[in-house]
């Protein structure tokens, strides 16, 4: 009885009656002795079929045929090799050509060299040792052929590392590395594929000549080599998405790979990355905004200093960003794109008519606001958008409002509380300005020291926060009433810390107390963690479940385009006479 | 009681399915929506933007401004419109009134037998409900024949229908699965093997009026045998959930109370609503029924009715309805009405010179500026508010030099007096339907438009890209919600 065979040589062939004899005839001589099936994967329209049957007909067993028809040859030459692997059932697979250009000779040479060295491919290679290229006539196909090994192992330099003829039609792979579904072959040499794709830890080469042809005409072309750069650069792009080698995939997602592919190409989308990228785009798309709100965030100038609204914004969003689950699950992204493009175009439109003035500021501002939520309903889908409405708009109530009343009011209101708790230790200088005494130093209290504006502004970004969590209800006015008390304390008391400081420990500590900002921050953190508490509360993020996040690729992309449309033009004016420039020559 | 399709009746039921499929579509394929675009239409459309494309090109301004003018006209032509159908709505009652009295004073014998026919997809805990209302419909129950039309598919609701089936009356009738899956094609497919001599569509969430059904058979017999449709109001039983239902509310009962009276009084086609409404038998099956390539196949057959010289009436009696109560969901809902009523304008503009024939100047009217008009000026409203609001904000001069002075003014009136007459006819039903906490959502109406807008475009989109797709409303919303909304979805 003879035993199972080890070996199993796939040819395919694509009308070559003449060389499947000689073939055969060469395989028996230089394989004598060891076990082994041949599978001839057939493209052909002649009478190739014929001819192997009638080789196979004293060894049916042995030699095997796999015809395919016209229509239904995916993959061309690839697809014919990728079948071929997928019928075989021995532990070991040679591939090569029909042509009789891949000497039977050298198998037992790879089949050796595969047991010795535990490989898992044995490329049969050109270019090593004593292997020549004698039969690749031609010096443009000699270079077309040398070019695109070149390039396959510069867009591959780890896999292809121990390869130097990434493009052969001649190895030997263990079976069980190469999964066939997994191949996408087009056309041209499979290897590459089986390479990249496969599980291969090793690879040796052995040298072969490569031999003129014996019969039948070629099928390399120039157009062949065209295919294989779009085949490349295919494959190099789906393996940068799914890294097959450790140090790849590392550096990978160290390089935010896997933060893209997270939120464009699979399920598993962030809901915060894609918001983080909204925000990004925003900025990117209006340079000039940046600056502007970088001196707003400490300067009392327009109105409200933003740090409280974006810290509100900030705290609103962490606890809104999922979806609550009393939410409804219905989604159209044909509204999204409908809304999307209205909220572009508007800020489109907005920064396109923006007059070359003052108030070309709330024009930037307004176009800010229409992009990031066009961003976010085209990144998190209209329902997001309208759960983060409030957010999305807070900021903007640090837009240019006069309220010269209501900062009046706010301004005596906390000066007065506290002159009243402070009055044992400080004294008034006139009907306003509060002064305390240090070793004989009169410290006065000077007026930006005060967060008049900020009072009513916290109060005014309570209330919207509160109305997006509670809505229109009576708990909505408890709250806010409560929350505000608290933040007035807070300033009227910091105030008053401030005054002690200067009282207790000296100019120094009174100094650091008064500047600018000090204050608001301490507001603004005050009301950060009773909007976050309230977001939290009203909207606790469903535990397990997975809700809906729209597919956000072309989104991405336009978003991308007309940031970059926006943005662009606009980048370096503002970075070269920005605010941001004065502001960090100024200090 | 349940008619499965089983083997020997196979032959049957594909000529039957057949028939509900491609029924009016081969008798008469250019009634029939499965074609968007005939050849005609399409070689016309394409001629006439390639007509527009070298003025455009060439005189990109004055062709603009030709083209804003006529839409001027044509807008201000849908607002008198409007305004005439609300004024032929006031002057007289142009409903079919059937007091109680009258309604209850047939005796039973001489009832028609009457067929209901309920469509329902996926959604078992309606049926229950559904069962309870037509329990309560005053109308001898040998004379009923209720078909309840469930896709076979469908196994949920068929279980929890056959778990609750009360009486030999309701009849559950599987619809075979077969494209396309819409609910004409069920009611086709009900129709049948309907026995009764008058038939109406009932959606499986409504509740129509105890009477409705002695009341349409106590008009048929007193209308003139023209009168082949009676349709009845619809209204909402959950208008006060939120503003989109007031709206909603609001909403329909201009629609049934004004708009559809006028155009009765106006001797007008009307494009029917989607439930409720009632039919001489014979006439429907000779008309073909609805179509089931149509997205509102109830607005179609009005159309269709008319041209082949049938009339409708408006049936004083409530059917109280689910209103949409969710921004995305009434979008989708809306959208398909939109491009339903765009369907429906492109089958009858096929043939002009027949459906001008057929229709007369009023029913042309009717056809132009009711169902094409409505999508379309809800779609143009967007494009005229953005170009206002532009404006002002920029005053750039190309608007200006958009319009040719005469129709600036005719742009200026709609904008102004137009605008102000809508939110004033809003008013107007929020007296009529004596509803004071409506007010302030009629006057908040304009944000409404916007929502129309949206649906407008998005309408206008799918017809290019997907004309037959049917959008998925979402009922149930209404009810306490349970753990996983999806699981309340049907198809309306």
């Amino acid at each position: 009885m003879e035993p199972e065979p080890q070996v199993c040589v796939v040819i395919p062939t694509r009308n070559e009656a003449d060389n499947v004899a000689p073939m055969l005839r060469r395989l028996d001589a230089a394989l004598a002795g060891m076990p082994f099936e041949v599978m001839f994967v057939d493209d052909s329209d002649d009478d190739t079929p014929e001819t192997i049957r009638a080789a196979g007909a004293s060894a049916p067993d042995r030699i095997r045929l796999l015809h395919r028809l016209p229509g239904q040859r995916p993959g061309g030459l690839g697809g014919a090799v990728v079948a071929g692997i997928a019928a075989a059932r021995t532990p070991w697979v040679v591939v090569m050509d029909g042509d009789l250009q891949h000497p039977p000779e050298t198998v037992p040479a790879l089949i050796e060299a595969a047991t010795e060295a535990g490989a898992d491919v044995v490329v049969a290679s050109r270019y090593r040792g004593p292997g020549r290229s004698d039969g690749l006539g031609g010096l443009l196909r000699r270079l077309v052929s040398r070019a695109s090994g070149t390039l396959a192992r510069l867009a591959f330099p780890l896999r292809l590392r121990p390869v130097t003829d990434p493009m052969s039609g001649f190895f030997a792979v263990r079976r069980e590395a190469v999964e066939p579904s997994d191949l996408r072959p087009n056309g041209y040499k499979i290897l590459l594929e089986i390479l990249v794709r496969g599980r291969i830890d090793r690879v040796v080469e052995v040298p072969y000549t490569f031999q003129a042809r014996h019969a039948g005409a070629s099928k390399a072309s120039l157009r062949e080599g065209l295919r294989f750069g779009y085949h490349l650069a295919r494959l190099r792009s789906q393996m940068l998405l799914r890294p097959r080698l450790r140090p790849a995939r590392a550096a990978g997602s160290a390089a935010g790979a896997s933060a893209v592919r997270r939120m464009v190409i699979d399920g598993r989308r962030s809901v915060r990355i894609r918001f983080a990228l909204a925000c990004v785009l925003t900025v990117a798309a209006f340079p000039a905004v940046t600056p502007m709100f970088w001196n707003g965030l400490w300067s009392r100038e327009p109105d409200v200093p933003l740090v409280i609204p974006l810290a509100v914004a900030a705290a609103l969003l962490v606890g809104r960003l999922k979806a609550p689950d009393a939410e409804l699950d219905v989604h159209d992204r044909q509204v999204d794109g409908l809304l999307a493009t209205f909220l572009l175009m508007m800020a489109a439109v907005l920064t396109v008519i923006a007059p070359d003035d003052a108030s070309s500021s709330a024009f930037a501002l307004l176009a800010t606001a229409a992009y990031l939520a066009g961003a976010t309903v085209l990144l998190l889908g209209t329902r997001a958008a309208a759960r983060l409405r409030w957010a999305l708009v807070l900021p903007l109530v640090a837009l240019d409002v006069p309220m010269p009343a209501v900062q009046h009011a706010g301004d005596r209101l906390i000066r007065g509380g506290a002159a009243l708790i402070s009055a044992p230790f400080a004294g008034r200088l006139d009907a306003t300005s509060l002064f305390v005494r240090h070793a004989g130093q009169t410290l006065v209290l000077p007026e930006s020291a005060v967060p008049a504006t900020a009072l009513p502004g916290a109060v005014l970004c309570l209330a919207l926060a509160g109305l997006c969590c509670f809505g229109a209800t009576r708990r909505l006015l408890a709250r806010v009433l409560v929350a505000s008390g608290v933040v007035t304390a807070v300033a009227v008391l910091g105030l008053a810390g401030t005054l002690l400081a200067g009282r207790l420990l000296g100019p120094g500590a009174f100094r650091v107390a008064v500047v600018p900002g000090v204050l608001d921050v301490v507001l603004a953190v005050t009301i950060a963690i009773f909007v976050w508490r309230w977001s939290r509360a009203v909207a606790p993020p469903p535990p397990t479940e997975r809700r809906y996040v729209p597919r956000g690729r072309r989104a991405a992309l336009a978003l991308v385009v007309m940031a970059a449309a926006l943005g662009g033009p606009a980048l370096p004016v503002a970075w070269s006479s920005s605010a941001i420039g004065s502001f960090i020559s100024s200090h | 009681m349940i008619k499965k399709p089983s083997a020997h009746l196979d032959h049957h039921l594909d000529s039957d399915l057949a028939k509900s499929i491609n029924g009016l579509r081969t008798r008469w394929p250019d009634y029939s929506a499965h074609v968007v675009l005939t050849r005609l239409q399409r070689a016309a459309l394409l001629g006439s933007a390639l007509l527009l494309v070298p003025p455009l090109v060439w005189w990109t301004i004055g062709t603009l401004r030709v083209l804003i003018a006529a839409i001027t006209v044509l807008y201000a032509g849908a607002i008198i419109f409007r305004i005439a159908l609300v004024w032929a709505a006031s002057r007289d009652e142009h409903r079919t009134r059937v007091s109680d009295e009258d309604a209850r004073a047939v005796p039973d014998h001489e009832l028609p037998v009457y067929t209901v026919l309920v469509p329902a997809y996926r959604e078992p805990q309606v049926i229950g409900p559904l069962m309870d209302h037509i329990a309560a419909l005053e109308y001898p129950v040998q004379k009923l024949d209720v078909k309840l039309l469930l896709e076979a598919d469908d196994h949920e609701t068929i279980a929890a229908a056959l778990a609750v089936l009360p009486s030999p009356h309701v009849e559950i009738v599987a619809v075979p699965v077969a494209h396309p899956r819409t609910k004409p094609k069920a009611c086709n497919y009900g129709l049948q093997s309907a026995r009764g001599e008058l038939v109406t569509i009932y959606d499986a969430e409504d509740r129509p009026e105890p009477l409705q059904l002695r009341r349409a058979a106590v008009a048929f017999s007193r209308l003139d045998p023209a009168y082949v449709c009676l349709q009845a109001e619809l209204g909402y039983f959950n208008s006060d959930q939120n503003r989109i239902t007031r709206w909603f509310t609001l909403d329909y009962a201009t629609w049934f109370r004004s708009l559809l009276p006028g155009l009765v009084a106006l001797g007008m086609p009307i494009p029917l609503g989607g439930t409720s409404n009632h039919f001489r038998m014979r006439t429907l099956r000779s008309l073909g029924a609805w179509d089931p390539f149509n997205v509102t196949e109830d607005a179609d057959l009005g159309i269709r009715l008319a041209r082949l010289g049938g009339r409708v009436g408006v049936l004083d009696s409530v059917t109280l309805e689910e209103a949409n109560s969710d921004f995305i969901n009434w979008i989708k809902q809306r959208s398909r009405w939109y491009k339903g009523y765009l369907q429906t304008w492109l089958v009858h503009s096929r043939s002009p010179w027949a459906t001008a024939r057929q229709l007369n100047w009023r029913g042309l009217l009717c056809l132009n500026l009711f169902v094409g008009g409505t999508p379309i000026t809800a779609l143009l409203n967007a494009v005229f508010w953005a170009m206002t609001v532009l404006w002002f904000l920029a005053t750039p001069p190309v608007i200006e030099a958009l319009f040719i002075a005469p129709f600036y003014y005719v742009g200026l009136v709609c904008l102004v007096f137009g605008n102000a007459t809508v939110i004033y006819l809003n008013v107007l039903t929020v007296r009529q339907i004596e509803r004071p906490d409506l007010l302030a959502t009629a006057l908040l109406s304009p944000l409404y438009w916007v929502m129309m807008s949206i649906a407008g475009a998005k309408a206008a989109l799918q017809l290019i890209f997907n004309p037959s797709y049917w959008e998925k409303t979402t009922h149930g919303l209404h009810l306490p919600r349970v753990h996983n909304s999806l699981s309340t979805a049907h198809v309306d």
